[in-house]
């Protein structure tokens, strides 16, 4: 019943004297597992054209950040997830835009704060320029492009088999159904 | 030509179809939406198991919804929110979600979850026990043959008694067991003294009617795939197609009922997009509480000059919508919580009219883990476990399939400011769009409070941690069951159709959905009364023209 609900709210709170404006930063916060659903999984690798390979570059590690390789978990780039959020951007109006700005402020944070292209860090100083990302106001790009980039990488990354097993999740739920739905889970 | 021409496909139109074609009429039902094939449309069975029911062309119908109102200091305990997202309705007014329905071959039967519902009797004599409401023009006892045999065709599982029931004699399908996570929540309701039943589900716990039996997939609300759930596609239509006397055409919006100064004579459609007239003898329209009356309302003419069968302004008149509170909260030992049928238990102990304190309209609780999609590893990622990096994995770990969720339904009574009617905006053939419009009175406020109350008392009670998201309807319209709009009654000033869902002015115009309701039940799912009342719609057209 209200299940479409939690699917198609995010925040919508709004403070003036923003860097991004209104109605653009209203429709990268909205609708996004719809739009998820609709890219193409098939064509995961099908080319990266909105961003040159260092910004590619600098987004794969972004993700890696968000989300790492694990004992049991892969990593976002074995799964191809910077090539599945070039596909989605294609989709979304407005998103190339903010994928290549926020790039961009991670780039130029990196050498703000440690001098040295955001590539180049150990994953620490990465974790620390993404920490700052999401630590600014509500509605600034860094923030909008952080939380966007987080939701549409979680999304994609728990849609990927790949990352079943280590929940304990013997997904997905057809064929096979949960016969043993009666019992404790076996952790 | 058809003998009957029905308008939609769902509950109601489903029911009728196969009462009179089984009677050996002929029918032809015109769909708005199109066809789903569960296994190419429906998506269990892939990686992206967590879409949501398929949006395919033509399956949703355009509607508007007015300016809701403005949001109270006082109501700030119940609005919805969560701790990842902050509060969803961060306005001062309150905000339209959607109404949730399926234009398509089965209408929204195709993602209910299967819950299949009597009414209590004691919540369809409001207006005379209570003095609020409607009354039902005719008693439990009347309609209990109906429900009987809805139960049958739809292949309803569960109890045999039931506590709201004047009888307990139903003939259902072995009850389904209650998961594993649900028993968690069972008990924390039965420490607080409630009482917990199986729910009755039209969805087979053992194979029949040529249909697999259910294993749990908890993906009811998604379509189901294997066709175990009793959706009216692959029930009512599916008898009714093996008569040879029914006929479908899907992608077909019926625009306008066309009369003469004394009759239906057809309708106005447009077919794949082409504007047709499709004569008809008799005329069954079971659009919904929304578009049933945007047809009626905009067939004005001459003879009819305020829209059909609205002679006493009654047509959209006296909506009740779906009232709704949820909470959901982690509990601490792993449940396995996305396994299992997605309303397994109900509790009615809130469910007669006057069992809430202090209020009038009664609701009814159970599990909603399904209800609130939260039950896959993206709902977890994005709504329960904020965070990223190795922290955010291993608490992802932590916290799958932990999650408990409960909900109340319940009474909506009508009231002035809650009505459907034209909207000025128009569809693509320039005919004005049904426009939504709903108010929170007071007495709906504190049986909200009430239900957001209990179920967080019973969250407590199951050793859940504290609340981490809420729903409520005091800050948004968001609403599959909607009720009203097209009342029947004896009272021609105060209704739209008599007791049969007949026309008091269209003799060969009858309505069957849940429009027709003259009042929503405690928190009861319609569909089965939907049913119900089509087929005694049926047996009252078939006695008319004479056939046994």
């Amino acid at each position: 019943m209200h299940q479409q609900l939690f699917r198609n709210q995010k925040e919508l709170s709004w403070r003036s004297g923003l860097s991004l404006d209104r109605r653009t930063a209203l429709q990268l916060m909205l609708g996004i597992p719809a739009l998820i659903f609709g890219a193409s999984a098939g064509n995961a690798t099908s080319g990266a054209a909105p961003l040159d390979p260092k910004a590619f570059a600098i987004l794969g590690n972004f993700l890696d950040i968000l989300l790492p390789k694990t004992e049991e978990s892969p990593s976002a780039s074995e799964i191809n997830l910077a090539s599945r959020i070039i596909d989605l951007s294609r989709n979304v109006p407005n998103y190339p835009s903010l994928l290549e700005s926020g790039l961009n402020w991670i780039s130029e944070t990196s050498q703000l704060s440690f001098q040295s292209e955001f590539l180049t860090l150990h994953d620490e100083k990465k974790e620390a320029v993404v920490t700052a990302a999401f630590a600014q106001a509500d509605q600034t790009l860094p923030r909008v492009f952080a939380k966007r980039l987080r939701d549409d990488a979680m999304a994609i990354f728990y849609s990927h088999p790949a990352s079943w097993p280590a929940l304990g999740f013997e997904g997905p739920i057809q064929p096979s159904g949960f016969l043993d739905f009666e019992k404790a889970p076996v952790s | 030509m058809s003998n009957v021409i029905i308008i939609g496909s769902g509950a109601g139109g489903g029911a009728a179809a196969w009462r009179l074609t089984s009677k050996g009429l002929k029918v032809q039902i015109l769909e708005a939406g199109p066809s789903f094939d569960p296994l190419t449309d429906y998506k269990q069975d892939n990686s992206d198991w967590e879409t949501p029911f398929p949006v395919k062309e033509g399956s949703q119908g355009g509607y508007i919804v007015a300016p809701l109102q403005p949001l109270t200091e006082e109501t700030q305990d119940i609005r919805s929110w969560s701790f990842m997202n902050g509060k969803y309705v961060p306005g001062a007014f309150r905000t339209s979600f959607g109404y949730h329905h399926v234009r398509g071959f089965g209408g929204s039967s195709l993602h209910f979850t299967g819950e299949a519902h009597r009414l209590n009797p004691k919540s369809m004599s409001l207006q005379s026990d209570y003095g609020v409401g409607a009354d039902w023009p005719f008693k439990y006892e009347d309609l209990e043959y109906y429900w009987r045999i809805a139960e049958k065709i739809s292949g309803v599982c569960g109890p045999s008694t039931e506590q709201r029931s004047p009888k307990n004699d139903r003939v259902l399908g072995t009850p389904h067991p209650i998961s594993y996570a649900s028993q968690a929540l069972a008990a924390g309701a039965r420490k607080l003294g409630l009482t917990v039943t199986e729910n009755s589900l039209a969805v087979n716990s053992t194979p029949q009617d040529d249909r697999a039996d259910c294993n749990y997939c908890g993906g009811c609300l998604r379509g189901c795939q294997r066709g175990d759930k009793g959706s009216i596609d692959v029930t009512y239509l599916r008898r009714a197609m093996q008569t040879g006397n029914l006929t479908v055409t899907s992608s077909t919006e019926v625009l306008k009922i066309i009369t003469n100064a004394n009759r239906i004579t057809g309708v106005l459609a447009a077919v794949d997009g082409v504007l047709k007239v499709i004569e008809a003898d008799l005329v069954i329209l079971s659009a919904g509480s929304i578009f049933s009356p945007q047809i009626l309302l905009n067939s004005e003419s001459v003879h009819s000059p305020e829209g059909l069968c609205n002679d006493s302004d009654q047509v959209g008149k006296n909506l009740m919508e779906t009232l709704l509170a949820t909470s959901t909260a982690l509990h601490p030992d792993k449940l396995g919580s996305h396994r299992g049928l997605p309303v397994d238990w109900i509790s009615w102990d809130f469910n007669d009219p006057i069992s809430i304190p202090n209020v009038i309209g009664g609701c009814r609780f159970s599990p909603s883990m399904a209800e609130s999609d939260v039950v896959g590893p993206i709902a977890y990622a994005t709504r329960i476990v904020d965070g990223w990096g190795k922290d955010h994995k291993r608490n992802m770990q932590e916290a799958f399939g932990r999650i408990l969720s409960i909900s109340g339904i319940g009474e909506s009574l009508p009231n002035s400011k809650t009505f459907v009617d034209l909207a000025s905006e128009t569809n693509s053939h320039g005919l004005p769009l049904p426009r939504i419009n709903s108010y929170i009175d007071e007495m709906a406020t504190d049986r909200l409070r009430f239900m957001m109350t209990t179920c967080r008392n019973i969250l407590a009670a199951a050793g859940c941690a504290a609340p981490i998201e809420e729903f409520s309807s005091i800050d948004a319209f968001s609403s599959t069951h909607i009720f009203g709009t097209c009342r029947m009654g004896n009272v021609t000033e105060e209704c739209v159709v008599n007791s049969y869902g007949q026309s008091f002015r269209w003799p060969n115009l009858y309505i069957a959905d849940a429009s027709v309701f003259p009042s929503s039940g405690g928190g009861e799912s319609p569909g089965l009364t939907v049913q119900a009342l089509a087929i005694r719609s049926a047996d009252h057209i078939l006695r008319n023209k004479g056939v046994q």
